[in-house]
């Protein structure tokens, strides 16, 4: 029951990516949503669940982009790892500590983005001020959402 | 270390080999191909824009093209729906421009120029009073200045302007109980005084008692008139009055050949002079009125 739980949120997870950044997205801004749950999954339940659903997160977002093969896999893998290892040394169980986790980790991820564009692909990935400086914020407003549904469907 | 953190462990060590591994790896063509279709058909924003280039950078010719062409169809349904609004506006400007070009055919009056306003604003309390027009002192409007219009194809007076304004103007109507202006009847030579009467009609009075005319007959401005050019088409005698015995004069009833109601534009016209020729003056701070009559 719980592999069938854990794969509605996988799919489900990628429905709703796929719905932010299609249909919530506006001046070019559109929120991590399977970054955000990649957090959520590792500090409901820690890092083994965490890491599976982030590599997998991470596979799929790199088939979609044309950049670094396996970036995002690994860039989700080594989120869901630190998160889980140490989520018993934050809280992560109020809404507001949530919002900051995601705000003060989506702009790191973007500098791991880039520097792994720089290390594979010789060139810097560079999102944008825009995206860079708005994106987390944009981000922040959904995580306590996804922590909800990661703590939801990720019940230990 | 207990059993949870060991293979937390080693599942990270498993996912970043993996991971790094695809990093690594070159990626064969047609997998370039199918990431950038499937990321397009996915998540087509990221290629809109000027990051088109930048996404396609590395994406093998077919696959890129594909993108770049569906990319340009889709700008392309875009701007024809701004044409379709185009469309529409041009046909509203052809159609004004029509209108225009037929009053337009009005013969050059000597010494006046022409300016042409549009109608902006009616006083509710008195809708046979007067108009605001969008030209003032800052395209070259004078007080007193007649104000003709057009309906249809046809020329008429419609007033004079009684207030400048940088960019705006009044203009009193001839149907104003305070309007006056000297007409005459082209056909027979009788001259008068055209007065509003505050409804859609006007009156023509100090007809002889011993002049002739008939219901249909022209109104035009008189050559004796101090603010209007003679011979403009002022309305048609729609009815005369019956005699009164105590007055010297005879009166008859005006129906004006341009209806206030239907105004959209006037005609301005202005004296032509070096001073509007060389440009419009300086706006004045505060608007003139000129005294009603």
């Amino acid at each position: 029951m719980r592999v069938l739980e854990a794969a509605v949120l996988f799919f489900g997870g990628l429905a709703a990516h796929w719905l932010a950044s299609t249909q919530l997205s506006f001046w070019g801004l559109s929120p991590h949503v399977l970054f955000v749950l990649t957090l959520g999954a590792a500090a409901a339940v820690g890092p083994v669940q965490g890491q599976c659903l982030g590599f997998f997160w991470g596979l799929a977002l790199d088939a979609l982009s044309s950049h670094v093969f396996g970036a995002n896999a690994l860039g989700f893998t080594l989120t869901a790892y630190a998160v889980g290892m140490l989520r018993r040394q934050m809280d992560t169980a109020s809404p507001p500590s949530q919002m900051v986790l995601a705000a003060a980790t989506v702009p790191l991820y973007a500098l791991y983005y880039g520097l792994a564009g720089s290390v594979f692909e010789h060139r810097f990935l560079w999102p944008g001020w825009a995206s860079f400086l708005l994106d987390p914020v944009y981000t922040a407003f959904l995580a306590p959402a996804a922590f909800g549904a990661a703590k939801r469907f990720l019940r230990p | 270390m207990n059993r949870d953190t060991r293979a937390a462990n080693y599942l990270f060590i498993a996912f970043c080999a993996v991971a790094l591994t695809l990093l690594i790896l070159p990626t064969t063509g047609k997998v370039r191909q199918l990431r950038a279709l499937a990321g397009y058909l996915v998540e087509p924003l990221p290629y809109h824009g000027d990051r088109l280039a930048a996404r396609l950078e590395g994406v093998p010719e077919g696959a890129a093209r594909l993108i770049r062409r569906d990319v340009e169809l889709l700008e392309a349904r875009r701007l024809l729906q701004e044409a379709e609004l185009l469309k529409a506006e041009l046909a509203a400007l052809k159609a004004d421009n029509e209108r225009l070009s037929a009053a337009a055919g009005l013969k050059p009056l000597a010494g006046r120029g022409v300016r042409w306003a549009r109608v902006m604003e009616r006083d509710p309390q008195n809708w046979y009073r007067s108009v605001m027009i969008d030209a003032g002192e800052e395209q070259g409007l004078r007080l007193n200045a007649p104000v003709v219009g057009i309906e249809g194809s046809t020329l008429g007076v419609v007033g004079r302007v009684t207030e400048v304004n940088p960019r705006t103007s009044k203009v009193l109507l001839l149907s104003d109980e305070l309007s006056a202006m000297a007409a005459y009847l082209p056909a027979h030579g009788w001259e008068g005084l055209v007065q509003g009467q505050g409804t859609p009609f006007l009156r023509m009075n100090y007809l002889p008692v011993d002049a002739k005319f008939a219901v249909g007959d022209e109104v035009h401005t008189s050559p004796t008139s101090a603010s209007f050019p003679p011979g403009l088409p002022v309305g048609r005698i729609s009815r005369v009055f019956e005699r009164d015995p105590f007055l010297a004069f005879q009166a008859v009833e005006v129906e004006r050949l341009v209806r206030a109601s239907k105004l959209k534009e006037v005609l301005v016209l202005v004296p032509v002079t070096e001073a509007a020729i060389a440009g419009p003056p300086e706006p004045a701070p505060a608007p003139k009125k000129a005294g009603a009559k």
